[in-house]
């Protein structure tokens, strides 16, 4: 087949199959998997900010001493002051993100290690829940203590080994969950895009 | 050059929309499928607009926001026959068009379904008329990486279509 000959064809093609709305509001709403990732940043955005708020009930529905009180929100205070840096970090990056106009090798580098460092970011930020888990853990743990009149140095040994292995257990669920989350559901977006990316190298 | 108004970008469109037509032809291999790509590449467009400052072609920047849209456009992995057979080329739709260069562009858009984006990106340039120079700004690589690949794509692209059992 001469390409080149097909070009008259090409160029003479019927284009009654699109149809450009009249005004705008016609069409649905951008389907994009860019667009879609922005909706589901967007969401957890909020869910973030409604967990943050649950997290300063905790110390009150879980029944802990008064006197863990001090420890629980010093802990939960950090929490919330790097949750607000990376919060709007996230903010930011969702409402920045955009494509298109620049050429095509710019435009998917760009959004590529854009979110390769969002992925970054989101890690880190889960990671920041793990010394507030723990801090209520062992609070939680000395206010039962508490209640029948026993503090940590009652325990047995047995027992205090148990809570270290506990702690690094939850620690260790902590750093496979967070990069779990981000690849099921970031990590084929930007697998496709490095794929493509690969295919623009130089030969 | 002033932001453009909707009426105006709309009617900026229907006059381009060929370029609608044949990208979402060359990416996307059923009628459905290249109805959404149409209506995500106006929104695409529509939402870039104001990175239009008219000192370039509407065209040629349409050629980059389409061709960039579709090729992130990244469908969900779906089951598809990848064989095309020259049996299968569908009639020509239009009495007016010659019947042979239109059966063969019924091929040649089945064949294209088999190579990747960045192949189908520069089989679409190139069937645009552009220069190696403009497919390159486009893409953002080389001339020399444009013919090295364009070159590549050609031959692969009639393998396939010498796989289909068609003889010109």
């Amino acid at each position: 087949m001469n390409l080149d000959e097909l070009k008259s064809a090409w160029n003479i093609e019927k284009t009654d199959d699109v149809h450009i709305p009249s005004r705008m509001e016609q069409l649905r709403k951008a389907n994009h998997p860019l667009d879609k990732l922005k909706r589901n940043m967007r969401n957890e955005w909020y869910m973030q900010w409604l967990a943050l708020c649950f997290l300063g009930f905790v110390p009150l529905s879980s029944d802990l001493h008064p006197s863990t009180y001090l420890v629980y929100y010093a802990a939960y205070a950090m929490s919330v002051i790097v949750s607000v840096y990376y919060l709007n970090i996230f903010r930011r990056f969702y409402q920045q993100i955009s494509h298109y106009t620049a050429d095509t090798k710019d435009s998917l580098t760009e959004i590529y290690y854009q979110f390769r460092l969002n992925m970054e970011r989101y890690h880190s930020f889960g990671f920041l829940l793990i010394p507030l888990v723990l801090v209520w853990g062992g609070a939680f743990t000395y206010s039962k203590l508490q209640q029948k009149g026993l503090d940590f140095s009652s325990l047995s040994e047995t027992s205090k080994y148990s809570l270290l292995a506990l702690s690094i257990g939850i620690t260790g669920l902590m750093v496979w969950v967070m990069p779990a989350w981000t690849r099921f559901y970031y990590g084929k977006y930007t697998r496709q895009l490095k794929q493509v990316l690969d295919e623009l190298k130089e030969e | 050059m002033d932001q453009l108004t909707e009426q105006e970008f709309l009617r900026l469109i229907e006059k381009h929309k060929g370029i609608l037509h044949k990208v979402a032809r060359m990416y996307m291999d059923t009628p459905q499928d290249r109805e959404d790509l149409h209506q995500e590449i106006i929104i695409q467009l529509w939402k870039s607009c104001n990175s239009f400052k008219g000192n370039s072609e509407f065209s040629s920047w349409m050629y980059r926001v389409a061709i960039n849209t579709a090729i992130s456009y990244f469908r969900k992995e779906k089951k598809r026959n990848d064989t095309v057979a020259y049996e299968q080329a569908g009639e020509p739709e239009n009495e007016n068009y010659d019947p042979a260069k239109d059966r063969q562009l019924e091929l040649f858009y089945q064949a294209v379904q088999q190579l990747n984006p960045v192949e189908k990106a520069l089989i679409f340039y190139f069937m645009e008329g552009l220069s190696h120079r403009e497919t390159a700004g486009h893409l953002g690589i080389s001339e020399v990486n444009v013919r090295v690949k364009l070159n590549r794509t050609k031959e692969k692209l009639q393998l396939i279509i010498k796989q289909s059992g068609y003889e010109s």
